[in-house]
């Protein structure tokens, strides 16, 4: 049969959302026993061998009907539903999410089954006499009281069927031989009917309506700040350009909102992933989530499911301890984490709370200081010792399991956030647990930057990036290197010089006294500029492929003025240079 | 072969007439000034606000290593290459102009300013003389960072 791409990738769509459906019923079900819950995998498995096989992935179809068979077994009671069972369910579902994920991109792409297939045999292990209960099982499915059933066994009776199983022919019986034209049409005009509230749009024709949009204000603004100028007091007019300009805005804040998607799936995958790895250390422990209703920008999600993931193993691996170690110290068996997520007004707040073993403030001091991170007489506040933690080439773990290590370590995590304008803190009880508060702004496409004037024209600084701006009451020359400021030696470079020198003839002499200072990664940097020129949001704009990664810069925006503005790469610039004026001490 | 094929937009950069395929152009823009750029190739003037989307911007004249002066009726041809849109100033947009195949030399021996990849023939009209650029390929295969 031949894979139709477009409808193949219709289908992925579909069976995405029903892995993750798949994924949080089952999650639920290790909490609770409830039938209902596993009649609810039934009619996603169900529904998706039923799709698969209407769109020609036959192999995906019969891996599924084979689950879908001890599925059944669990619906009718003949097996009872043990975390083992349940525990397979899930890893069959991460077989299939990776299958579906691998259909996007190559239509012929299979996972290797055989494991998970071993598993289910022995877990929904059916005995010889099955083929004898076959009638009962085919009229249990009958029984499940959904709509879909009745579209999805006409399924069943498509030609390729036949040959798969055995059991089925109770079931082929009850059908009335639908061919699998008829089967793909009742299952689609089914679909209609569910899915009549929401539509699937192409993440790039969202980006362009948004872009179209953004361009809209722009203008829209542009007509606010000059309305005094052009016409004089004509009230309609004023009248007009007030209005368009709340609808402006109304309508950009609706068009962001449309990227923006709840958090709950990031963290449906993190409890997931505790619960593994909890299992694999043969650990007990309980995950609470509070606010999965919370939205974020699409991108963001995207990009905070690693560091997540790492924290929450590191809290199972390293914070949590062991059932009898949590029993002599008077905690309950049961460790927990809760994971949390709200909104503020500056963005979205995310908190990972263990009761576990807490941070050893005292261990991580002496780790810094044999590693030289910090000196034997540093005053450290606790806090800025947790800090310490995510400082690069940090590991307190006596080694690297594996599990939580994987060569990442909280410095990607905390880098990681820090890309996204989003910042981390740590605050530890030893002996109690351990929290993580992360703050993220809601969208990472706008920004609020600061304006300055270098070699005569306007560059954008993201906010996030600067700590201050110092006004010299005497000029400093810019071949300087080094500034003191509040106690504290910093090294210091001429902006113009850094971005222009390749470009254009800038002076290397002369003064200047006002000196921008910028940190990242604890270490700081000023840098000479002409002025600050003002305050702004903007929207960040990619560069394209041509022009992007010129060295120091990030992106572009489109300023209030309808000017093009250029955005510097802080963090680039200061480890360039704080890494030459380390091997400039190395050399002397 | 369509009517279009043989259409070339004819423009000057200093005092020389240049044509390239008019269908390699995406759109002719007013001149607007470029934002500077840190980093890049000498002739690459920085970046402009197309209609929100930000284009880098070459000056044809100093590619061609040209030092006439500017005219001042400057005018942009804007292309979309593989590695992104990118405008190129040039001194001004003349007509739009079809050749036909006897009309061009397709082997031509001069040392023009354009380099010999980028020629595609020498075009003849009342007796002026129409350099044929392949201008989409000329800003497609620029590395217009400075190394």
């Amino acid at each position: 049969m031949e894979i139709d791409v477009e409808l193949l990738a219709c289908y992925c769509d579909e069976a995405m959302d029903s892995l993750n459906k798949w994924e949080s019923v089952c999650l639920e079900l290790l909490k609770r026993e409830d039938v209902e819950l596993i009649k609810e995998v039934f009619r996603i498995a169900h529904n998706l061998k039923g799709g698969s096989r209407s769109v020609g992935l036959l192999a995906y179809g019969d891996f599924v009907h084979h689950i879908e068979d001890g599925i059944t077994l669990l619906c009718v009671g003949k097996l009872s539903l043990s975390a083992e069972r349940i525990t397979l369910l899930l890893d069959v579902q991460r077989v299939l999410a990776e299958w579906t994920i691998g259909l996007r991109t190559d239509s012929r792409f299979a996972p290797d089954t055989s494991e998970v297939l071993r598993r289910a045999n022995t877990t929904f292990s059916i005995d010889a006499s099955l083929a004898s209960h076959s009638a009962v099982i085919g009229s249990a499915e009958v029984q499940i009281p959904v709509v879909e059933m009745s579209a999805t066994l006409q399924a069943e009776s498509s030609p390729e069927h036949q040959s798969t199983s055995h059991k089925d022919n109770a079931v082929v019986a009850t059908s009335t031989g639908g061919s699998s034209r008829g089967n793909s049409g009742a299952s689609s005009a089914k679909k209609n009917a569910t899915n009549n509230e929401t539509i699937r749009i192409s993440a790039q024709k969202l980006d362009q309506l948004i872009q179209v949009i953004g361009e809209l204000s722009i203008h829209q603004s542009i007509v606010w700040h000059t309305r005094g100028e052009s016409l004089n007091a004509n009230k309609v007019f004023m009248k007009s350009a007030q209005m368009g300009q709340k609808l402006t805005k109304e309508l950009y804040d609706k068009a962001l909102s449309l990227r923006m998607q709840p958090i709950q799936s990031v963290f449906q995958r993190l409890e997931r992933n505790i619960l593994e790895l909890a299992s694999t250390l043969e650990k007990d422990v309980n995950v609470e989530i509070l606010g999965g209703d919370v939205e974020l920008d699409k991108s963001v999600i995207e990009k905070i499911v690693d560091p997540l993931t790492h924290i929450v193993r590191n809290a199972v691996d390293h914070g949590i301890e062991a059932t009898e170690t949590r029993e002599n110290n008077g905690k309950p068996r049961r460790g927990n984490i809760q994971i949390s997520a709200s909104q503020d007004v500056y963005g979205v707040i995310l908190v990972i709370k263990d009761d576990g073993k807490g941070l050893a403030a005292d261990r991580i001091r002496r780790k810094a200081i044999e590693k030289g991170m910090i000196g034997e007489a540093t005053q450290l506040k606790q806090r800025e010792i947790f800090d310490l933690i995510m400082q690069p080439g940090f590991s307190t773990a006596e080694k690297i399991t594996d599990l939580s290590g994987r060569g990442v370590g909280m410095d990607v995590v905390k880098q990681a956030l820090t890309d996204l304008q989003g910042s981390i803190q740590i605050q530890s009880d030893e002996g109690l647990g351990t929290t993580f508060t992360i703050t993220l702004p809601t969208s990472v496409s706008i920004i609020d930057v600061i304006l300055i004037q270098v070699a005569g024209q306007k560059i954008v600084v993201p906010v996030s990036a600067l700590d201050e701006v110092l006004e010299l009451d005497t000029p400093m020359e810019i071949s300087a290197k080094m500034l003191h400021h509040n106690d504290h030696v910093i090294g210091v470079q001429d902006l113009e010089n850094i971005l222009f020198s390749k470009s254009k003839s800038v002076k290397n002499t002369g003064r200047r006294n006002t000196v921008m200072i910028c940190s990242h990664n604890k270490m700081q940097m000023g840098f000479f500029i002409e002025r600050v020129v003002g305050q702004q949001q903007v929207v960040i704009r990619p560069l394209s492929e041509n022009i992007n990664g010129a060295f120091g810069l990030m992106g572009g925006a489109i300023l209030g003025d309808g000017e093009p503005g250029l955005i510097i790469d802080v963090p680039a610039l200061i480890s360039k240079f704080s890494k030459e004026t380390q091997a400039a001490e190395m050399a002397s | 072969m369509t009517e279009n094929d043989h259409k070339y937009l004819i423009f000057y950069v200093g005092q020389e007439a240049y044509g390239c395929p008019l269908l390699s152009i995406r759109e002719v823009l007013e001149y607007q000034k470029p934002m500077p750029m840190p980093n890049m190739k000498s002739y690459f003037s920085g970046v402009i606000n197309v209609r929100g989307a930000i284009v880098g911007v070459v000056d044809l004249r100093a590619k061609l290593g040209l030092n006439a002066p500017i005219s001042g009726q400057l005018a942009m041809l804007m292309c979309d290459t593989e590695k992104g849109a990118v405008a190129a100033i040039v001194d001004r947009v003349d007509s739009v102009q079809q050749f036909e195949e006897v009309e061009v030399e397709k082997k031509v021996a001069v040392k023009a300013s354009v380099p010999a990849s980028y020629l595609t023939g020498i075009a003849k009209r009342d007796k002026n003389m129409i350099v044929l650029v392949n201008l989409f390929e000329l800003l497609s295969e620029d590395e217009l960072k400075a190394a």
